[in-house]
């Protein structure tokens, strides 16, 4: 368990999460790439925390933070989904066109 | 007073009358009279006074003029034969050039006097030279007929050769005594007095028309008969007989001078004799006669008598001077000279007569002067030697056989086909001038009585010989039978020497042919190499510069054309091609670019509008390319 | 002992990272979701960031559940009881994954990492504690606040009645003139009928064969110069 290994978890969740935000049709699919990819960054930043910090306190306020935004970016973002369906039936990315020229 | 005006007088007086132009014959022969009985009165006056001049040209020029006896003599017989002859050609010879003619004869007589007052060899040479370019300028007269101005150079060239002479003497005289003086001419030794000596004698020959001069006075009687009289006759082929005889005294101290001398006329008179005997043309037996003469007195010279030369030549040329005129009387009586057409006597008989007296001189009989002085020759010969006498003998016997020719063929009796001419009567101005000659001839028959001979002899201030009477004799038989012989010919050949054998011997023995052949071509061969020497080799330089320029200038302009002007022209082309390129390819690219990059950006611009899908996912992977972008720039600055 | 725990979490967590978006079932991606959450919450733990590690734990598990929630409403087939891949741009985003974590790893492993570890037997929770009620106590209220504005952010976006009236009842905005056209953009037929009208993009092949992404442009038609 080197900050390495854990870096490179993390980079690979990273990865994933960024798969699925670009490729997921559905809403919800797009939210949990996004997910995965906080998780990612959690990880790496938990990871810097534990071994370069020293167990420095203001390490982890980074990865609540991330905890945080993560909260906010699903709630929000549901709420959303939930406006954009009511007015447009839409459940998939690819129904909001109107931005095309 | 001066002795130059001798000369001088008749030389500016015939300049001006020759440049007067031709004007009436009275006007010119008064003219002729008036000019040389002044000139004849002031050489009695000179003879008689003695004058003498000089003139002082340089610090080391000096020319002098001065009478001795024999020049006395010999000045007052040149103005004396020239007054007669000149008023006969202003009467006899044709009108047009007549006033040159008249004056260029005065002008001539200047020379002559000059040749003969002249006291030291520059002004001999001065006066020597222009009665050369007078004998041209006469000879050449009738100068519309190209063989005359042949005729004339002919003659000119050949006494310059001989002159050659006369100008090696004069720079003998002066290298070796530093001045001009005749005096100088005894004082000389050695190769220096070679030169001078034999000089002299080489130009006198020339002068004389001698073998091998000969030729020069046949071509000369080219000219009208008056220039033939007076010239050729009297005056200027005497001035060689002249010169010899008034230098002799210094000349003879030269080795072998005498008898070379006697040689050369001796060679000459027999020579000439001869020729006289074959010839047909009436002037040519004449000029034969008149070198076989002077033959006589360079014997006489030689033999060391220069006043028997001079009376001889006194006399001689008062008697071939009416004979030449009359000979041109005949001439243009009947249009030729050809002696066997002549026999003129019943057709002119005074001038047949007056032919006579001169002819009875020229055959030397006793009772004429002519007769005397070629006894006194016969006498001076003996002095040298029998056998020259017994030669000069002969030459007297052929000199009566051609006289006797001569005067039987041109004034004899007409024959059948020849009395019924017609033939025009010379009128009596022609005739005068004959006469006032034929009386002179005839005045010195005096000469046959020894007060006179001794009178005349102590004048000339040299002695008379002695000869023998058997030489005496058996000359006066010689003569006889010359007489004999050519009334003989007369009969029975009359037209000797018109063709065949005769006719070619007649021209002097083939000596022209030989001149021609051993002197003319080597030398025109010799100038010709020169011209070709001096065009090909000495010019070749010149020459070669010139082509080399003109080459070069041809290249220059050759290459001008093709490289200069063909670099203009391909400029030229080249900058056609450009404009045609330009217009089609270049205002394609010119506007092609423009409205390719409007086009260009069109087209991005229509495509860059598809990249606004609407899709946020699509905005979303723009976003992400971008983040990789940022981050591989950012890691490679770093 | 540690090592092999993480490398056993981490494994999991990465292939249920990846299940989440392989599974038909939309609840089993959740739930798969759920777990790499769970997973990672543990290796926080096994780190010694104990709060964060429980509290990953507990967010998550709520999260999932609202999400799977979502799902029900959402999705067409939740269930998964027939086999479907709704993706969109499936190499880019194959493409695009591969070269972050390529790129991330590089950067690791070209890094020279600084090495200080935790002091073992430190009580990093007390010292969190400790910090977020005193230095970082801006920090933890500005989250709080940030947290409040979101709630009332969502009841907001997603209440019934909307600006112009009910907001399921399409309600537009009224015109410049009375009775007029309503202002605004003219709302296109795109997304309209439902889920799947016109939508061509739903791929009823199997799944893994990518799907071109030109719906939108197809559904307009071809253009002009393409008919012959």
């Amino acid at each position: 368990m080197t900050l390495t290994a854990i870096l490179v978890v993390a980079a690979a969740l990273f990865g994933i999460g960024l798969f699925g935000a670009l490729s997921q049709k559905s809403f919800v699919m797009l939210m949990m790439g996004l997910e995965l990819m906080l998780n990612g960054t959690l990880l790496a930043a938990v990871g810097f925390w534990a071994f370069t910090l020293e167990g420095a306190p203001k390490g982890q306020l980074l990865a609540i933070l991330v905890m945080a935004v993560m909260a906010v970016e699903l709630v929000i973002g549901f709420a959303l989904v939930v406006a954009v369906y009511r007015k447009r039936q839409a459940d998939v990315v690819e129904s909001l066109g109107t931005l095309k020229q | 007073m001066t002795l130059w005006l001798l000369p001088l007088l008749p030389f500016i007086a015939g300049i001006t009358i020759a440049t007067m132009g031709d004007r009436s014959r009275a006007w010119l022969g008064t003219l002729a009279i008036v000019v040389l009985g002044a000139t004849l009165t002031l050489a009695l006056l000179a003879a008689a006074q003695g004058w003498s001049a000089t003139l002082i040209w340089s610090d080391t020029i000096r020319l002098s003029a001065e009478f001795m006896p024999i020049s006395a003599a010999v000045a007052v017989m040149v103005p004396a034969v020239a007054l007669a002859v000149t008023f006969h050609a202003t009467q006899h010879e044709e009108t047009r050039g007549l006033g040159r003619l008249t004056g260029l004869l005065i002008v001539f007589t200047g020379a002559m006097e000059l040749v003969v007052v002249a006291n030291d060899l520059l002004t001999l040479l001065i006066g020597w030279e222009l009665i050369g370019a007078c004998s041209w300028a006469l000879i050449s007269h009738k100068w519309r007929e190209i063989e005359n101005t042949h005729s004339g150079l002919y003659a000119f060239v050949m006494t310059r050769f001989g002159e050659l002479g006369l100008f090696a003497a004069v720079m003998a005289l002066f290298a070796a005594t530093g001045s001009f003086d005749y005096a100088g001419i005894a004082t000389l030794q050695g190769p220096l007095q070679w030169i001078v000596a034999y000089g002299i004698l080489l130009s006198a020959a020339s002068k004389a028309g001698q073998v091998p001069f000969a030729p020069w006075l046949f071509r000369a009687m080219a000219g009208p008969s008056s220039v033939s009289a007076l010239l050729h006759a009297a005056t200027l082929v005497a001035a060689g007989a002249y010169i010899l005889a008034r230098l002799q005294p210094s000349l003879t101290l030269a080795p072998g001078f005498g008898a070379t001398t006697i040689a050369i006329g001796l060679a000459t008179a027999l020579a000439g004799g001869v020729i006289g005997v074959l010839q047909n043309h009436a002037k040519r037996l004449l000029a034969a006669s008149t070198s076989a003469q002077l033959g006589f007195m360079f014997v006489a010279v030689g033999a060391g008598y220069p006043g028997v030369a001079a009376l001889h030549l006194i006399v001689h040329a008062t008697f071939k001077a009416p004979l030449f005129l009359s000979a041109g009387l005949a001439g243009s009586a009947i249009g030729s000279y050809r002696l066997d057409q002549m026999r003129l006597g019943q057709a002119m008989p005074f001038i047949a007569g007056l032919a006579a007296l001169a002819t009875v001189g020229l055959a030397g009989l006793p009772v004429t002067g002519g007769g005397w002085s070629k006894e006194e020759v016969v006498k001076a010969a003996e002095h040298a030697g029998f056998w020259l006498a017994l030669a000069v003998m002969i030459g007297g016997g052929l000199s009566a056989a051609y006289a006797t020719r001569f005067q039987l063929l041109a004034f004899g009796r007409c024959d059948e086909d020849n009395c019924d001419r017609e033939v025009s009567v010379p009128s009596w101005p022609e005739t005068l001038g004959i006469a006032i000659l034929a009386v002179m001839t005839l005045a010195l028959t005096m000469l046959w009585f020894s007060p006179v001979a001794d009178a005349a002899a102590a004048t000339l201030g040299s002695l008379l010989p002695k000869g023998t009477a058997l030489a005496f004799s058996l000359s006066l038989a010689f003569v006889a039978t010359g007489v004999a012989g050519g009334v003989y010919l007369v009969r029975h050949y009359p037209a000797l020497g018109a063709t065949g054998a005769a006719a070619a011997a007649s021209d002097w023995l083939g000596l022209p042919t030989l001149i021609t052949v051993a002197v003319v071509r080597p030398v025109d061969a010799l100038a010709r190499a020169a011209a070709w020497a001096d065009d090909h080799v000495i010019d070749a330089g010149p020459r070669g510069v010139a082509v080399l320029g003109r080459r070069g200038s041809t290249f220059i302009a050759a290459a001008d054309n093709q490289v200069v002007d063909q670099g203009i022209r391909w400029t030229a082309v080249f900058g056609d091609w450009l404009a045609r390129v330009s217009d089609r390819f270049g205002e394609a690219v010119s506007d092609g670019i423009p409205e390719g990059t409007a086009r260009l950006t069109g087209m991005i611009g229509h495509d860059l509008r598809r990249l606004q899908t609407g899709f946020s996912h699509r905005y979303y992977a723009y976003i992400i390319g971008g983040v990789f972008v940022v981050v591989a720039i950012l890691a490679a600055g770093a | 002992m540690t090592d092999i725990a993480f490398y056993a979490l981490s494994a999991l967590a990465i292939w249920s990272g990846w299940r989440v978006f392989r599974v038909d079932s939309m609840i089993r991606a959740t739930f798969a979701l759920m777990v790499s959450f769970i997973c990672v919450g543990g290796i926080a733990l096994l780190m010694s960031a104990d709060y964060i590690g429980i509290a990953t734990v507990f967010m998550m598990a709520v999260e999932m559940m609202v999400m799977g929630l979502f799902m029900v409403m959402f999705m067409m087939n939740p269930a998964g009881l027939n086999p479907m891949q709704m993706v969109h741009q499936h190499r880019f985003s194959i493409g695009a994954g591969i070269a972050a974590f390529i790129g991330l790893t590089v950067a690791v492993l070209a890094t020279n990492l600084p090495n200080n570890p935790l002091p073992a037997g430190r009580d990093t929770l007390h010292d969190l504690g400790v910090e977020l009620l005193g230095g970082s106590m801006l920090i933890f209220e500005t989250a709080g606040v940030t947290l409040l504005a979101t709630m009332v952010g969502a009841v907001v976006l997603s209440s019934r009645p909307g600006r112009f009236g009910d907001s399921d009842a399409g309600a537009v905005p009224p015109g410049l003139q009375p009775g007029g056209q309503p202002a605004g953009r003219k709302v296109e037929k795109s997304g309209g009928h439902g889920g799947h009208g016109g939508d061509s993009s739903y791929d009823m092949n199997m799944k893994g064969a990518p799907k071109s992404d030109d719906a939108p442009h197809k559904r307009h038609g071809k253009m002009p110069e393409e008919e012959s």
